[in-house]
Order: C-alpha cells, then structure tokens, then sequence
C-alpha cells in the first residue's frame, strides 16, 4: 500500500471531522497485517494533528473551555486534568507544547544563575 | 561601602530579564534506534543540521529530513532511548563554545573537556557549519608559517593560510610532522604574531593521542594548543562533526585577528565515519560505497582554512589535513580528492623511510602551490639551488647502481647529493629556527660538507649549530630577521663554518 493510498483511506475513515467506525471496521477488514499497522499509525497521526490537548491541575470552567475552543475552532479540544503541573497548564497541538507553570519560572532561574555567576 | 538597595535593585531587574515561566517545545516520537540513529516522526518544523534533546538530556544532530519522518544522528549515550520517547528541538543549530579557556584543554566535539580539569567557561557559540570567506574577504598568503623542519621550509613552505597536505602511508611520520609544526610554534618571530594551534584527532586511538598531548605538554606547546578529540570508539557522528568542531573554534581566534593552525588527523577516518553515517541513513552509495558528497564533505572544511585581509581583521587559519594512504596508492579516491583541493602536499615516501632518510619527504611528488610566497627572502636565497641539486642526484643515483665509471663532474655531483639528502634528515621533536636552518643548507649547498663523510654529517651539523650560537649570536639574530643575507652576512656565515669546519674531527 503506497502513501497516497493510505493518505485516502484516512480521509474516507472521516465523517463530517470524525472517525467513523463503520467505515474503520470495514477498510480495517480488508487490509492485511503489515497494511493493517500502517492504518492504524496513519489515523494516529490524523487524529493528533486534529486534537489539542489542554492539561490543567484543577478541573476546567466553561469560560476557560469555551475561550480555548474558540482559538482552535477548527480542531477538537482535550481536557485533561494534570496535578504535576504547578500553577499553570499545558497545550499539547500536534509537535508544539506549550507549558506555563511556575516551575519553569523557577527553572529559568535556575538555568540563569547558572550562565551568569561561577 | 555595598549598598544593599544597590545589589537588590540589580537583581530585580535580572529576576525581569529571566523569563516569563513559557516555554515553547517543538517535539516528535522516537520510532527506531538502530546503530546510533534514531528515526522520529513529528518534529516537523525542524531544521537540517538542529540540534536535538531525548528525554534523558542526551543530544544528538537532524542529518534527514523525510516527508513523514526526521533520522537524527546521536552524540552522545543512546543506548537507553527506546520507541515512544519524546525528543524536542532546541531551535540551535549545531555549535561549540569557543574562547580563551580552551587553550591548553582537551575537549571532545562538542565541548565536554576530556582533560579531567575544570568546567570550561562558557564561551562565543561558533556554528559547525559555515560557508567559507569570499574571495572579495581574502589576500593572498604570504606569511610564512615555519614548521622547523628543514625539508619543509626550504623546498615546500608552507605560508599562513595555506592548506598543505600530509600524505603517505601508516607509521611514516605524518603526525610527527604536524606535531613538530605545533611544538614549533612556541618561538616567537619578531613582527609575527602568535600562531594558535588546534589539534583534531579523528578516529585515533586514545593510546596515540595520549601521547600526542604528554609531547606537547613536556615540549610547553600545549599553553597554545586546544585538541579535539573524536577517537575511534566514539560515534560515528562525533568523528564527522570533530573536524567541524575545530574548525569553528579556529575561526573564533581568526575573527579576532589571530593565526591559527588547525591538524586534521586525518581526513581518511573522517570519511570513513562519514561513509558509515551515511550508510545508516540509507544514503544512496557511490563509489567504494562512499557517499555521493564525500567531495563536498572535505572541501566545505578545507575552504575555511583562509586569510583575510586587513579590512577583516588580517587573520588566518592554516590547515594541514593529513591523508592515510594504503600501499602508497595517491590515485585512490580519498586521497586524489583531497590533493585537488589542497594548496600542496607533502608526500612521504616508505622506501625512504626504511632508508634511514626521516622525515621520509620525497620532494619529487611534494609540492607547495604558495611556493616562494610563503619564504623568507633569507631561507629563498640558500634553498633555491637545493631541490634541483636533489634532483637531479636521484636521478644520477639511479644511473650510477650500475656500477659504470663516472667521471668527476658527476662524482662530485653524487656526493653533494648524497650529503644534501643527509643534512635534511631531522630528528624527531627537534624543530630549528630558521637561522640553523639556513646555516645547515648553505653549508650543504656551498660545498662546506664535500670533504666530510656521509655517516658524521649529522654530527657535524649538530656541533656547527653549537658553535655558531656560542660564537656568532650577533649573525643569529641577523639570520632570524628573514631578510636575505647580504654580502657582509655570507662573509661572516662563511668565516664560522670554515673556523668550526678546520677544528672538526
């Protein structure tokens, strides 16, 4: 199965911007093992290039979701709930993480201490 | 008195500076790890010749960019990434710190000393990769650069700026020859300024660069020197990158007006490294399996060996690649490569080493593209007649194995050559000044050795070299000036080789 195979089967696997599970179940018994694993590694890709991921250490607000939502309309929004985090949060879109918390404040100032006295 | 609201104040306004608690992370997933590479997806936005970061901090270069994946090569550990771990980009392209500190310190490729002493202060980040001084930016070379050894400096000079290569097969003497160069550099000639040396060993075994390094120390050469080292059990991507590595601490001396000398020992495990990195990122493979830019791969290295002009601040970096060749074989790929680039070589001959002749240089195949440029007027004046004479004693040499009578022209001619092929040889580790050096090869040239036998040659030249500094210091300095010996100078240097040559025994 070459790329621009595969790259048609995920868009048929859509239905209006979701993954259908009919259409999955059928391409998915038609495809044989090594074809199979290429599928299903192509519709993570596609998933994670449709969702960002919103981390937060305290549950969301409908202010917060609905202000998040609106800035990636064309994509699917995550909530999840991180305690790690230290009063901040975390946007995961595709390759890009976007992290503000104050450990990285105090990390900065770590890092900066460092580069500037012996 | 230290003012409290002073030192509170200032630090205020660093804690402002440090930074806002953002922080933007462009990632990927690792998806294999085979033999030092690692092949990720994401990353998408990253740049050929980024570095990276693993999970763990270990750090590693993009040589790839596919359409759904990136191969990164690692520089460091590796063994412990696994599938599905998260590397991020640095938004860096791949750089050295370079400055002051790294005198005198050995250092691996991307900075971490190897020498045991402490943390290197953090320094000017000097990409690997640069494109190379324009033609309008240079002048031409026309400095010497004296490695001490008589062969050199009086048939193939090497002049600062310059790229002269050290060929010829293993164990003849190559690296001896750079290091001479270094340890030589430690005499100061008046008006010239100090020459900083680099010393990047590729794919050495750490036994030899152990020992390179305690010769430097011992001789006090290491004050100026700064070694690179990539040895032979380190990866593949670190004895690719080491000769960029020096390069670029090279051109952070040379940006300040300063003149460097970089040894690059050698190119031919440079390209071997490079040929299995290529390999590994299922490069298409070329001739001898090399990859299809192993041209490029020397010559983007050696055009950064230049000097600048004067409106550029007037430095220099003088590159001597050394080339390992087997069975003698110039015309090999590597080596024919890499003479095409270079300003010269320097050819060193097995044949000759095994003759007791060391350094084993066969000034037939040698060659300096700088020639007379890069001279003293001083040492141009004694050596022009030499390399001629030598040649055409080899080529009488040969004639004479087959046993004819000869008449005296010849003879004489065949003596003179031999004593001239015995006043060059050198001890290792004993650079001269160019005031012995002259003195050496006039007396040869003039026919003051014509009555000596062969076998005391050396030693007559070592107790002429004592004589002359206890008895004629004042012609020393005059010799040592570089400006061609008048009439009067011959005079004297004529007188003491006759005094020392009537009381020799």
């Amino acid at each position: 199965m070459n790329k621009t195979f595969l790259k048609q089967l995920i868009i048929t696997s859509y239905k209006k911007n979701e993954l259908n599970q009919d259409r999955i179940l059928k391409i998915a018994d038609r495809l044989n093992r090594k074809d199979l694993k290429k599928y299903i590694k192509g519709l993570r890709m596609a998933e994670k290039i449709r969702t960002v991921i919103v981390e937060t250490p305290i549950d969301e607000n409908i202010e917060t979701k609905r202000h998040i939502q609106k800035i990636y309309a064309d994509k699917k929004v995550v909530f999840k709930k991180n305690p790690t985090l230290m009063v901040g949060s975390k946007i995961t879109d595709n390759d890009d993480i976007v992290e503000m918390n104050l450990r990285n404040s105090l990390e900065s100032i770590v890092e900066s201490i460092g580069e500037n006295y012996d | 008195m230290i003012n409290s609201e002073d030192i509170l104040s200032k630090l205020e306004k660093r804690l402002g500076a440090v930074g806002t608690g953002v922080k933007k992370e462009h990632v990927g997933t690792v998806i294999s790890n085979n033999d030092g590479v690692i092949t990720a997806d994401g990353l998408a936005r990253v740049q050929m010749g980024e570095m990276v970061e693993f999970t763990m901090g270990e750090r590693g270069v993009v040589l790839n960019l596919s359409e759904d994946s990136v191969s990164i090569s690692l520089l460091e550990g590796g063994t412990n990434i696994r599938e599905g771990d998260k590397v991020k980009s640095t938004g860096k392209l791949l750089s050295i710190d370079a400055g002051e500190d790294l005198l005198g310190r050995v250092i691996d490729t991307i900075g971490n000393p190897l020498d045991g002493r402490p943390k290197i202060k953090k320094g000017k980040p000097m990409p690997l990769e640069k494109i190379a001084a324009g033609v309008i930016e240079r002048q031409p070379v026309d400095t010497p650069l004296k490695t001490g050894i008589k062969a050199i400096d009086a048939m193939i000079p090497i002049g600062r700026g310059q790229r002269q290569l050290i060929i010829g097969d293993r164990g003849l003497g190559k690296t001896a020859i750079a290091v001479d160069t270094i340890i030589n550099q430690k005499r100061k000639v008046k008006g010239k300024k100090r020459v900083i040396c680099i010393y990047a060993a590729i794919g050495q075994k750490q036994s030899t660069v152990s020992q390179v390094v305690d010769k430097l120390k011992a001789e006090k050469a290491l004050d100026y020197t700064i070694v690179v080292v990539a040895g032979a059990s380190d990866p593949a991507s670190m004895q690719y990158l080491a000769p960029y590595a020096a390069v670029s601490i090279g051109e952070y001396f040379m940006e300040k007006g300063e003149d460097v000398l970089i040894v690059y020992d050698d190119l031919t495990k440079h390209a071997w490294a490079y040929r299995q990195l290529s390999l590994v990122l299922k490069r298409p493979a070329g001739r001898e399996a090399y990859p299809g830019d192993i041209f490029y791969l020397h010559s983007r290295l050696l055009e950064r060996a230049v000097r600048l002009n004067d409106k550029n601040g007037g430095g220099s970096i003088t590159a001597l690649p050394i080339i390992e060749t087997q069975a003698s074989d110039i015309s090999a790929y590597i080596p024919t490569n890499v003479i095409s680039i270079t300003d010269g070589q320097i050819y060193l001959q097995p044949d000759l080493f095994n003759l007791g002749i060391r350094p084993a240089i066969n000034p037939g195949n040698s060659v300096s593209r700088v020639g007379g440029a890069a001279q003293t007027k001083a040492i141009k004046s004694v050596s022009g007649k030499l390399r001629l004479e030598l040649a055409q004693y080899n080529s009488l040499a040969a004639f004479a194995q087959f046993g004819s009578e000869l008449d005296e022209s010849t003879t004489k001619q065949l003596e003179r050559g031999k004593r001239s092929v015995e006043i060059l040889k050198q001890p290792q580790y004993s650079p001269l000044p160019e005031s012995l050096e002259i003195v050496s090869i006039w007396s040869v040239t003039n026919g003051f050795l014509d009555e000596i036998p062969v076998e005391e040659v050396g030693r007559f030249e070592a107790e002429l070299h004592e004589y002359v500094k206890t008895h004629a210091g004042k012609l020393i300095e005059k010799l040592d000036t570089g400006d061609k010996p008048d009439e009067k100078t011959l005079g004297e240097l004529e007188k003491i080789v006759s005094e020392f040559k009537k009381g020799f025994k």
